[in-house]
């Protein structure tokens, strides 16, 4: 199998080989719930951090006894898998109170989900500025101490930085990969692209940078897609499949780029450590500073600007703002932006949808007049 | 008669104003229902004209209600000081003070004492949706209209939507704690672009701890630079302790009230609860003590008689509201006393807790602290902002110092972060205090999402259990 056959095919969960493997060695593995874990720190103590996902759930039963129909099924579908078993061979996880939602899962889980020996919360404030920064970073040193603890593991300044390397390689890589997708005939579709995108935060970083180095190779090689209607960016709630993406492209439209959080937000700003700097805080600048999530109070002209810029760079002919049902931060979020964009001539869909994508017929109709009407032939 | 103002910008306080007077006026006549006169359109005809408009707005239930002998007296009061309030922000806005929209977790001292005009948003949704039977639903629906969905608070979506028809003043600025919610976050974040204000925004920590206290006052202390900025003034400590003086007032009255509800029988009505929040959002003004203070008498009166709020013959039944209630239907609370003598003990919206009320007034450093440690026991922020152990515990404490029967949880629809933590919190109190929950859906300001014809029935279902 070739590495971006690899990539692409790699399962999630218990399904996945590299979990296995990993186990095999009696090594720990830690899930995650968002953006703002400081991966880094958990890859340096010898822990593969794994982004909690629900990628093909296809049902909430479970954790319906917990949470409620009027909480979004992106958190209802996580729940699930940790209910059902799907993240049994999680050691722990890191939460985070990302949003309203996601950070009450910690007091769930804790109670519900007993094969999880060990959890852990790290706080970010809502808002960027210097004293909520001092806040993050002794949130994330505080969990560095606690995982150390934990794990019984030694964690120095060098471990952190060689670790800092293999993420900043990833993401020096990332940009390559969504370099490439912004030309005229992208020699990757979206589909693919996110596949490759997603492996990311599911299997050892060294790994994957290894596999995903080798996929740049063959993309490069390729011949551009030229047979598309419309250049397409995606935003948004959280994805961690592709099958809204598939649809996109079912219809005649190519994701050229997109400004999620498991996406393009992830690589645009390095963890930059001084010399002789602290690679803690660096870590902690490097996330609260550089992620223009809508959790955020009072940034949402950073976040309008970052997403004309991305949709700039990539040429794009509209943006599709999804959002998963009762996904409070996005449904703002995505309005306001759309009131933003579409006066300054950049067509955006606002499309509302639930994590396993139920409606597909809905779905594909409202994707198909939108790129109907954004349509280059 | 009092002056009202016609203008746009006053729509609802003005109705508020004149509201307050009505309430006054109809509670003085001999008249204990409606029909004693021959029913609504019959007492319309007879009472001044210029209470007539707002007498159609009023709900018809909600003036039966404040008529029973039991309610009257605090239904004076709130008249009193509602009309009060107006009156004062008024003429707030006659001087040119700026107009400050906050957030419900707030205490204002700090915004007296800096002239500026506060006014609490969740708070335009709730009294109107209380009082009128259109309740808040044009705002509600203002928003909606914008391409904003009906899963957001409806408590921020009325005053929201008011802003947006011009029927309340232009902002000066809006000031936001970021706890306990995303959708209050983002409405907040919209208004202040929509209008072009700054946003003054409050860090609200996660922890209820030193290191937590210590942020949070060092958030207080950069709210007031903001804000005297806005007001174009320094904060003036005398003045800041005058407000808080009145606010430490004001706190002990309802930490009495609160001591006086766990008396068996309760001596303490319902229908004004989910209502009080309009003056513990204004703590720091002497209409907000006076209202607490009046109420304290009356309850305190009862109590010393031994007196209950059910009627003779029923067997008092405590309930505890272990998360919201609805703001539309202020008589359901009286419905549940005459019917099934269940009375309301406590809820998590103004439950405080027994080290919330005094500020130590010494200096400005200790002023501030004391602001800090309030905005982290604020009623709802407090259970809602961390970790769920506080709100389980509190009700654990509520069950027992209560002597509670039952916890009616009325899960209000946007609160997605109680809806992740329902079954956790039920479970908990039912194991520690064998007190069981009733759970159901329902909206706190929007009674098309849970209409009070099918509350009732939710209850008649529950107590026929029960």
């Amino acid at each position: 199998m070739t590495a971006i056959e690899e990539l692409k095919k790699l399962p999630s969960r218990e399904k996945n080989p590299y979990i296995k493997e990993w186990k095999a060695d009696g090594r720990k593995i830690v899930g995650f719930t968002c953006h703002y874990a400081p991966k880094e720190i958990i890859n340096a103590a010898g822990i593969f951090p794994y982004r909690l996902e629900a990628r093909g759930t296809k049902e909430t039963g479970l954790a319906d006894v917990y949470y409620h129909r009027f909480n979004c099924t992106y958190s209802r579908c996580i729940l699930q898998e940790g209910l059902s078993g799907g993240y049994d061979f999680l050691d722990g996880v890191c939460f985070l109170n990302g949003c309203e939602q996601i950070r009450r899962m910690y007091e769930v889980w804790k109670e519900a989900v007993p094969t999880t020996d060990y959890q852990y919360m790290v706080t970010v404030p809502h808002s960027i500025y210097d004293e909520g920064f001092e806040w993050y970073k002794e949130e994330i040193f505080r969990f560095k101490e606690d995982l150390m603890s934990n794990f019984s593991v030694r964690l120095n300044n060098s471990d952190l930085q060689s670790s800092i390397g293999v993420y900043n390689e990833s993401k020096h890589l990332l940009k390559e990969l969504y370099e490439l997708r912004k030309a005229d005939n992208p020699p990757i579709s979206g589909t693919e692209a996110m596949k490759l995108v997603f492996a990311a935060d599911i299997m050892p970083r060294e790994k994957y940078n290894t596999l995903l180095k080798k996929s740049l190779k063959q993309i490069r090689s390729r011949d551009g897609i030229k047979d598309y209607k419309a250049r397409i960016m995606v935003g948004g709630s959280p994805l961690d499949d592709t099958q809204l993406i598939e649809i996109i492209e079912s219809l005649g439209g190519i994701v050229v780029t997109d400004t999620l959080c498991g996406g393009s937000r992830n690589f645009q700003e390095f963890v930059e450590v001084e010399q002789d700097g602290d690679p803690l805080a660096a870590i902690a600048r490097c996330y609260y500073y550089s992620n223009p999530c809508p959790r955020m109070l009072g940034h949402f002209e950073s976040r309008l600007q970052y997403t004309e810029k991305i949709a700039k760079e990539a040429n794009v002919d509209g943006i599709i703002l999804q959002r998963v049902v009762f996904c409070d931060n996005h449904a703002v979020d995505n309005t306001m932006l759309a009131d933003e964009l579409e006066p300054k001539g950049i067509p955006v869909l606002n499309l509302e949808r639930e994590h396993m994508l139920t409606d597909v017929g809905r779905v594909r109709t409202r994707i198909e007049a939108f790129i109907e009407r954004i349509s280059r032939r | 008669m009092a002056e009202y103002s016609d203008r746009k910008d006053r729509t609802i306080t003005t109705r508020w104003q004149i509201t307050g007077d009505l309430a006054k006026f109809i509670l003085t006549q001999d008249l204990s229902h409606l029909d004693d006169w021959g029913g609504k359109e019959a007492v319309r005809e007879v009472l001044p004209e210029h209470y007539q408009k707002i007498f159609d707005l009023v709900q018809t239930d909600l003036i039966n209600c404040l008529l029973e002998e039991k309610n009257r007296k605090t239904a004076m009061g709130f008249a009193e000081c509602m009309g009060r309030w107006g009156d004062w922000f008024h003429s707030q806005l006659d001087q040119g003070k700026k107009v400050v929209y906050h957030y419900f977790v707030h205490t204002i001292e700090p915004m007296l004492a800096l002239d500026l005009a506060p006014i609490c948003l969740e708070v335009l949704s709730g009294l109107t949706a209380a009082l009128y039977t259109d309740g808040c639903e044009e705002g509600i629906d203002a928003m909606h209209a914008e391409g904003y969905p009906d899963h957001l608070c409806s408590s921020n979506m009325g005053g929201a939507g008011f802003l947006l028809k011009g029927y309340v003043p232009k902002p000066d600025a809006f000031l936001k704690g970021t706890t306990p919610c995303d959708p209050s976050n983002r409405v907040y974040e919209y208004l202040a672009r929509k209008f072009n204000a700054p946003l003054i925004v409050v860090e609200t920590p996660y922890y209820m701890n030193e290191r937590a206290l210590k942020f949070l006052t060092t958030e207080m202390k950069r709210m007031i630079g903001k804000l005297e900025k806005i007001a174009g003034k320094k904060l003036d400590e005398d003045k800041l302790r005058e407000y808080i003086k009145l606010s430490n007032e004001t706190g002990e009255y309802i930490l009495k009230i609160q001591e006086l509800r766990k008396l068996v029988p309760c001596p303490d009505t319902g229908w004004h609860r989910p209502a009080d929040t309009i003056f513990t959002a204004q703590m720091g003004t002497p209409f907000s003590r006076d209202y607490f203070k009046g109420l304290y008498e009356i309850v305190k009166e009862r109590a010393d008689k031994g007196q209950g709020v059910i009627p003779e013959g029923k067997k008092e039944v405590r309930l505890a509201w272990g998360y919201t209630w609805e703001c539309f239907d202020l008589p359901f609370f009286n419905w549940l006393e005459n019917k099934y003598g269940a009375i309301y003990t406590e809820d998590c919206l103004t439950l405080f807790p027994a080290d919330y009320a005094m500020i130590d007034t010494t200096n400005m450093e200790t002023m501030i602290e004391g602001l800090a440690q309030r905005m982290m026991q604020v009623p709802m922020a407090r259970q809602a902002m961390s970790w769920s152990d506080t709100w389980v515990n509190d009700f654990v404490d509520v069950a027992r110092a209560y002597k509670v029967d039952a916890l009616a949880i009325g899960g209000h629809m946007a609160c997605k972060h109680f809806w992740a933590l329902n079954k956790l919190l039920t479970d908990k109190v039912k194991e520690k205090t064998g007190v069981p929950a009733l759970r159901f859906e329902m909206d706190m300001m929007d009674k098309r999402f849970t209409s009070p014809s099918e509350l009732k029935r939710i209850m008649d279902d529950f107590f026929a259990t029960f």
